[in-house]
């Protein structure tokens, strides 16, 4: 049988020009179809570990592999979307043109194909965009931009999916309807989100990876407020909108910590 | 011929790298390198000066070594880039006025720091007409990959994208624009005209290839309308096209503000 974990990280320490680890001793596998969030507080290196995994930096010890390989050799496999504040909001580009920027292989000109145009097409119809084609970017609520970065991360055909802060200002509805989204996608891919709403590690995800310079997973159904206060260091307010009390029948509710 | 009708003809032309260029500048954010660039080539075309070579040839390869030299600090030497920014402005500067200091002969000063259509001959129209090509042939050709690196640079990296190689290749293109209209509105005004069509083309258009069409054209009305109308009025003509630009600009950020509230 083949081995298969597509993310393996082996004694890994990360650190910038200052010598001071970002992250340290990392031991982590994820394996095919699973789902994870990462968490942690800010500075803690949820973007550190995410920039490794997609190859964006180098570790300074240990090594990471990605689908057997080292990160930059596996981009093909890997569909990134980053968080769409980091993009300048006056560009001047409509939704095909970002959509088919996943298109954009090793090719030197980075012409696009008609069968490129079809995967954007077939994406965006899969997102339920597709009216939006030629509509300018800037304009488009968060919701809908989100979903066209989702859209351009799948037209590079992944087998797994990162997805950095995807439900940073968006409202509560659409990101209940979004991790619909990633639950289907599942289906056929990995995924790794990285979050810093807690409240949203939803039961859609299989596993925690807390994130804070050392690195631990947990799967979803056991996360508490004791681990929470480990990961973090001191007490969160933690608001779980999932909460099922399954003995009892109590309302639905909050369990704050 | 007249030295109005060459300066004509090479607005026209440089226009066209300007509207492609002008747009890059714009919307990725590096008018302050672009500013850089232009300051320092006087570094070059004092050394031309000195040791008698053509103040062209000096200006091309200080902007292309200015570009190279912001674009390794940006990407390798993780200093703090608007310090190296304004140490090369100064430093490319200081080296021209040196130059220039101990050099006899009969040129202005001003004329390369404000632009005099007297310094533009024949031969510049050449000159001109080749490096459009060498700046707008990279810009069409590979213009899914630039659009990608401008939009996204991460993402496009992550696509296989050569993204250092891109980003030096505009910066280079940038530096090689700036030299194409020196000589009409000067090392110091040059980046109103990198910066100005593009700004004003962006407030009525969607996407980059339409902003870049649109800033040529504007370009193209800004230098011609602003040399006819100092030779008329006896002005000197690289304020005159600036200013023109400037009003241009603020006009159309006035339209957008009321037609938003309309």
């Amino acid at each position: 049988m083949k081995n298969n974990n597509i993310i393996e990280i082996k004694d890994l320490d990360c650190s910038y020009g200052n010598n001071i680890p970002v992250l340290e001793n990392v031991n982590l596998t994820f394996n095919e179809l699973e789902s994870a969030c990462i968490v942690g507080p800010n500075g803690g290196g949820k973007t550190t570990l995410l920039y490794l995994i997609l190859g964006l930096l180098k570790p300074s010890r240990g090594s990471i592999t990605v689908f057997g390989k080292p990160p930059t050799e596996a981009y093909g496999k890997i569909g990134y979307m980053p968080q769409y504040v980091q993009l300048d909001d006056q560009f001047p580009i409509c939704v095909l043109e970002v959509v088919l920027m996943g298109r954009l292989e090793k090719n030197f000109w980075g012409r696009y194909s008609k069968e490129d145009h079809k995967i954007a097409m077939d994406v965006m119809k899969e997102m339920s965009i597709e009216h939006l084609a030629q509509r300018q970017f800037s304009e488009l609520s968060g919701g809908q931009r989100q979903r066209v970065l989702i859209a351009r991360a799948l037209t590079c055909n992944p087998k797994l999916l990162l997805l950095d802060e995807p439900t940073a200002n968006i409202d509560p509805g659409m990101q209940e309807q979004f991790y619909e989204i990633l639950y289907k996608l599942n289906q056929r891919m990995s995924i790794l989100t990285v979050s810093h709403d807690l409240g949203f590690v939803s039961d859609k995800m299989n596993s925690v990876i807390c994130v804070n310079k050392t690195v631990q997973v947990h799967p979803t159904n056991k996360l508490d407020g004791n681990m929470i206060k480990d990961v973090y260091g001191y007490d969160v307010n933690l608001i779980r909108h999932d909460y099922r009390c399954d003995h009892n029948h109590e309302e639905e509710g909050c369990n704050h910590v | 011929m007249s030295n109005l009708y060459y300066a004509l003809i090479v607005a026209l032309l440089a226009s066209i790298a300007f509207g492609v260029i002008g747009t890059f500048v714009v919307t990725r954010r590096i008018s302050s390198i672009a500013g850089a660039i232009a300051h320092s080539v006087l570094g070059g075309i004092g050394a031309a000066l000195y040791f008698g070579f053509h103040p062209m040839i000096g200006a091309i390869i200080t902007a292309i070594i200015a570009a190279l030299v912001i674009g390794f600090v940006k990407l390798y030497a993780k200093q703090r880039e608007d310090t190296v920014i304004g140490a090369i402005w100064a430093i490319g500067m200081a080296i021209g006025l040196l130059f220039i200091a101990n050099t006899t002969g009969d040129f202005q000063l001003e004329d390369y720091l404000f632009g005099n259509i007297h310094l533009i001959s024949q031969n510049d129209i050449y000159v001109i007409l080749i490096l459009d090509i060498v700046i707008i042939l990279p810009a069409i050709l590979l213009f899914n990959n630039i659009l990608g690196v401008c939009f996204d640079s991460h993402f496009s990296e992550l696509r296989g994208v050569r993204v250092k190689f891109i980003y030096f290749m505009l910066l280079i293109m940038t530096a090689l624009t700036i030299v194409l209209m020196v000589k009409i509105v000067g090392i110091i005004m040059v980046i109103a005209m990198l910066t100005l069509p593009a700004a004003t083309a962006g407030q009525f258009t969607k996407r980059l290839w339409s902003m870049m069409l649109l800033s040529m054209l504007l370009s193209m009305v800004f230098t011609s309308t602003g040399l006819l109308l100092s030779d008329k009025i006896k002005m000197p003509g690289g304020p005159t096209i600036v200013i023109i630009a400037g009003l241009f600009y603020v006009g159309s950020l006035i339209y957008k503000k009321v037609k938003i509230k309309s």
